[in-house]
């Protein structure tokens, strides 16, 4: 496969699972360049052992991973920040409607909270519909640890999402009491 | 906040189950009726799942980010080439040539001679050149002037650097041994425009140096086998005023710079009264005078090469007077170190009894 067919096939995937892993951040596209240009070098090597979409979400995990390590000790460093913890960046206006786009952007920033390997955990398992399996797979660690993540993830999303007026307790409580 | 299920892997399947909108299991349903964590739980899950998937983005915005993409792919690609480097590395080497050229290392492929002699005309330039395969190999090559037979010639050779006798006109090259006669003269003319007259007797040698882009040295060589006193002299010789040497800025009244700027200006003032009298050689008063000059407008270079030509004089007296004049000149300049062994020789076998005091005090001061 040539080098412009293989980007024309992966780009469009790594660059919607860059999204789900991270948002509209303002470094999103970087983070895709970055994730692209890795999938492009490698993808000779790919061996066909796991759906590619598998390996190309590896490959963003992995990205998003150092790079956000990066950004916390550069945090650190210039005390910008005491823990060194990522702001939330707002998502870019291009949603059709407004109570939908901030619904869907009060959900992201409560995911960006989290820590990166339980976001990855709740973003491929809750949200785009992986299984565990292979999560796993993505992650390279045990099921019993995506499990545990999976769970805690969720304690600490619920925890975020508490007050929230569309995705909080009593909201949802309250839906469900009207059912 | 909501409690928490008692049961977590139950709870695990309910929300799976609610996250893909399935049919729930008996088991889960039962769960689910008693458990008030579980139901916000599912539901949260519901519209979580429902909010994600409607803020996807369109095939729109994927293709022009891969146009970004692959833009900036490209200029990644082209910013790391080898090549960048080239124009850098290329000024690097034009800005080494000009300053190996300034300081004289080199040459400049335009004022080189072979260029100059490339432009003779054959005549000229096989005369030249036959002339120049004479000298020895140990010399540098030293040959009497080519004067230039036609019309046609002579225009060539005024358009360049040329001397004009009144034997003819011949181009200036590197090695030109000129001997004037008594009563002969020369018009040098120099590649820059300036122009300078030489009177015979005597003998003159042009040479180029790298230290001197387009221009031209001459020195005057008195004939060992002629009287060394030209005929033609300066009616009246250039006036050397009391104080030639400006008050130096470094040292005060009672400093030794300060000691040695007023030794210079008596000697200067002597030695061209010495050579400002009668049978007086032109060229060394002429020098004389354009140091005298240059202290005036205290201009520590023009003195100093007034001093270096006056040095090579074949006069002893001439030439000891103005190294010790030069030796004075830096040790006014604060570089008495570099002038001591000149100091040392000067008050040893100094050419006069006059040099030899004056070198003498100054070892001693």
């Amino acid at each position: 496969m040539s080098s412009r067919a293989a980007s024309n096939e992966v780009f469009p995937l790594v660059y919607r699972q860059m999204r789900s892993l991270v948002g509209n951040r303002s470094d999103f596209d970087d983070l895709v360049q970055i994730a692209a240009e890795q999938v492009l070098r490698s993808f000779s090597s790919f061996e066909g052992r796991s759906k590619l979409s598998t390996w190309t979400y590896r490959i963003c995990y992995l990205t998003v991973l150092r790079h956000e390590r990066w950004y916390r000790r550069w945090l650190r460093r210039f005390a910008l920040a005491e823990r060194g913890d990522v702001e939330s960046q707002s998502p870019a206006l291009d949603e059709p409607t407004l109570e939908e786009f901030e619904r869907a952007g009060r959900l992201r920033r409560a995911v960006e909270r989290l820590s990166p390997k339980r976001r990855t955990v709740i973003v491929l398992h809750d949200l785009e519909g992986h299984s565990v399996e292979e999560i796993a797979g993505i992650v390279a660690t045990k099921l019993l640890t995506v499990r545990s993540r999976l769970r805690d993830g969720r304690r600490d999303l619920a925890r975020i999402l508490c007050a929230d007026p569309y995705f909080g307790d009593e909201a949802c409580r309250f839906e469900e009491n009207e059912r | 906040m909501n409690p928490q299920c008692s049961e977590p892997d139950l709870q695990m399947a309910v929300l799976a189950e609610a996250r893909d909108a399935g049919t729930l299991t008996p088991d889960c349903a039962l769960h689910l009726e008693g458990c008030a964590a579980c139901q916000t739980a599912a539901e949260r899950m519901r519209r979580m799942v429902s909010t994600w998937s409607a803020d996807q983005v369109d095939d729109d915005a994927v293709a022009a980010a891969a146009t970004r993409f692959q833009a900036r792919r490209v200029a990644a690609h082209a910013a790391a080439g080898w090549f960048d480097v080239v124009p850098f590395a290329l000024a690097g080497v034009a800005a080494g040539y000009l300053l190996l050229a300034s300081t004289g290392t080199i040459g400049l492929p335009w004022k080189t001679r072979p260029a100059i002699d490339a432009q003779l005309p054959t005549a000229v330039r096989a005369s030249t050149a036959a002339v120049a395969s004479s000298a020895t190999p140990n010399d540098s090559p030293r040959f009497a002037p080519v004067f230039a037979a036609t019309d046609e010639g002579v225009k060539w050779v005024r358009a360049r650097p040329h001397i004009e006798t009144t034997r003819g006109v011949a181009p200036l090259v590197d090695g030109l041994r000129l001997q004037l006669n008594q009563g002969e003269s020369a018009s040098v003319a120099l590649a820059d425009g300036r122009a300078s007259k030489v009177e015979g007797p005597c003998l003159v040698e042009f040479w180029s140096t790298p230290m001197e882009v387009g221009g031209w040295r001459i020195l005057r060589e008195e004939s060992a086998a002629e009287p060394s006193v030209p005929v033609a002299i300066t009616p009246t010789a250039p006036a050397v005023p009391e104080s030639a040497v400006p008050s130096n800025k470094k040292g005060g009244p009672g400093s030794r710079e300060g000691g040695a700027a007023a030794a210079l200006n008596e000697t200067v003032s002597s030695s061209a009264r010495d050579v400002a009298g009668p049978g007086a050689n032109q060229v060394s008063v002429r020098a004389w005078a354009r140091a005298a000059a240059a202290l005036r407008e205290d201009d520590f270079d023009a003195a100093d090469r007034a001093f270096d030509e006056l040095g090579h004089a074949l006069d002893p007296a001439t030439r000891d007077a103005a190294r010790l004049a030069r030796a004075q000149l830096w040790i006014s300049r604060g570089r008495e170190a570099a002038v001591r062994p000149v100091l040392e020789q000067l008050a040893q076998s100094g050419a006069t009894p006059l040099v030899r005091q004056r070198a003498a005090e100054f070892l001693h001061r």
